[in-house]
């Protein structure tokens, strides 16, 4: 059989007849008394523990409202990290990281382009510098050439002018022209040697040009476009990473976002009033019930007049309350407590009655909760 | 310096670079384009890489300038077997977009 179906053992029956009256009222006033007791104990309890619940939500749903503003302003810190993270100020102009990343692309692209192009025309200046120092060399041999030229030309007209002068009267015309002959070669001469101090002047540039040029084209732009490489390379590298992070607090911010949801949520529960009301009730019906016991013990010991056995009668109403709980079949320690609980603010007496000492007999707090 | 061998077989020149290729090769570099641009019926030009350590820019405005000189004449260009820091260097300047690149 079921512990807790085990019945109330029997209180052993008398034989009632009108002597017996203050005797039924004593046990029932008692009774009354006990049961005002313990319902303004409940009552009491479950005040405090309304009062105790208000507090601790009220308290709870202040921090849910804390946690809130916390997750708005982080919200807002947030928002404006990804902001940031997503562009870069180009030139007093927001770019976006895609856009950054294209104008980085481009923008070294076309110096590692302009470098090709600078090396290409350098060398092609080189070439052909070399081969017009090569047609210098051939202009000046030329223009030695003239002058040897002009030496022999110079010869035959001194020549020319020594047989005139041997003929006589009849070279004399002979002689005219041989003079011209060799002024003319004079002329040349002279020309050929202009020529030729100003061919050296511009050979002498060109040399120096080429050497000029060639000092430029032995810059090797290599290293820069490796760097240049490199730094777009890098980057890249950077704008993935800034794009990795910035979705990271992305969604830092979606859960920020849905905590403060939560949290407001939380906040405007409003658990605690709905609680309190409803305990309110329940504290206020035993308030009644011990109320109604107390004025039916008060009718009954009218009743009874002053002959009565009240003491010997509450002995048994406790007794009774006593055998009732051990029906409950608990176990030991959850019966003393609700021994305690229940009978607690009586005299003496009751508390040997019930086996407990003083220190168990404390009104509620959170510390008397029960454990399972 | 570079050593710059040339050869030609049936239709095709083949140049073969060895060793750093800079702007001081440019002597026996412009013969082979002064070679070049007189014409002697080639269709095709390769240059051989396999061997070449280093190139500077100097060396790209050459090849440049190569390209060019073919182009003039309606030759095929192609740069084979490049490898290791050559291969880098082609490959930042770009000139797979604007040589045949093999190897």
């Amino acid at each position: 059989m079921n512990p807790a179906l085990t019945p109330l053992p029997r209180i052993p029956q008398k034989t009632l007849d009108t002597s017996h009256h203050n005797e039924i009222l004593g046990c029932v006033a008692a009774g009354s008394d006990l049961e005002s007791s313990i319902l303004q104990n409940l009552s009491h309890d479950v005040e405090s523990l309304s009062n105790h619940l208000e507090d601790e939500i009220s308290r709870m749903v202040g921090n849910f409202m804390e946690i809130s503003k916390i997750n708005t302003a982080q919200g807002n810190f947030l928002e404006q990290v990804v902001k940031q993270a997503n562009s870069i100020q180009v030139e007093d102009k927001d770019m976006n990281l895609d856009e950054f990343t294209d104008f980085v692309t481009r923008t070294f692209s076309e110096i590692i382009d302009l470098n090709i192009f600078y090396s290409k025309e350098a060398m092609n200046l080189v070439f052909v510098l070399g081969n017009v120092m090569v047609q210098m060399e051939r202009v000046e041999a030329m223009v030695n050439k003239i002058g040897v030229l002009n030496s022999r030309t110079n010869m035959v007209a001194i020549n020319a002018t020594i047989e005139a002068v041997r003929s006589g009267a009849e070279g004399s015309t002979f002689k005219v022209v041989s003079d011209e002959l060799r002024e003319l070669a004079e002329g040349i001469n002279g020309f050929a040697h202009n020529l030729g101090a100003e061919i050296n002047t511009i050979r002498q540039g060109m040399t120096e040009s080429h050497k000029i040029m060639m000092r430029l084209a032995n810059k090797d732009m290599i290293p820069q476009m490796i760097l240049q490489e490199k730094t777009e390379r890098i980057t890249k590298n950077l704008v993935k990473q800034s794009q990795y992070f910035s979705e990271t607090v992305t969604n830092v911010m979606e859960n920020t976002i849905k905590c403060k949801e939560i949290s407001k949520l939380v906040s405007n529960f409003q658990v605690q009033d709905r609680a309190k009301q409803a305990l309110e009730y329940v504290t206020d019906t035993m308030r009644a019930f011990a109320k109604r016991n107390t004025l039916q013990s008060h009718s009954l010991e009218a009743l009874m007049g002053t002959g009565g056995d009240k003491q010997g009668s509450e002995q048994e109403a406790f007794q009774a309350l006593n055998q009732g709980i051990a029906a409950l079949s608990l176990e030991e320690s959850r019966e003393k407590r609700l021994r305690a609980f229940l009978t607690r603010g009586q005299d003496g007496s009751l508390k040997d009655l019930v086996g407990l000492n003083k220190k168990e007999n404390k009104t509620f707090s959170g510390e008397d909760i029960e454990l399972f | 310096m570079s050593k710059v061998e040339v050869t030609t077989q049936s239709n095709t020149k083949k140049i073969a670079l060895s060793g750093h290729f800079t702007a001081m090769d440019h002597d026996q570099f412009r013969g082979i384009l002064d070679d070049l641009q007189s014409g002697q019926g080639c269709t095709s030009c390769t240059v051989d890489l396999e061997h070449l350590d280093f190139i500077d820019s100097g060396g790209l405005g050459m090849l440049l300038l190569l390209r060019d000189a073919c182009i003039k004449q309606k030759m095929a260009l192609s740069l084979n077997n490049a490898k290791g820091d050559v291969l880098r260097i082609l490959d930042i300047a770009k000139f797979d977009q604007l040589f045949k690149v093999v190897g």
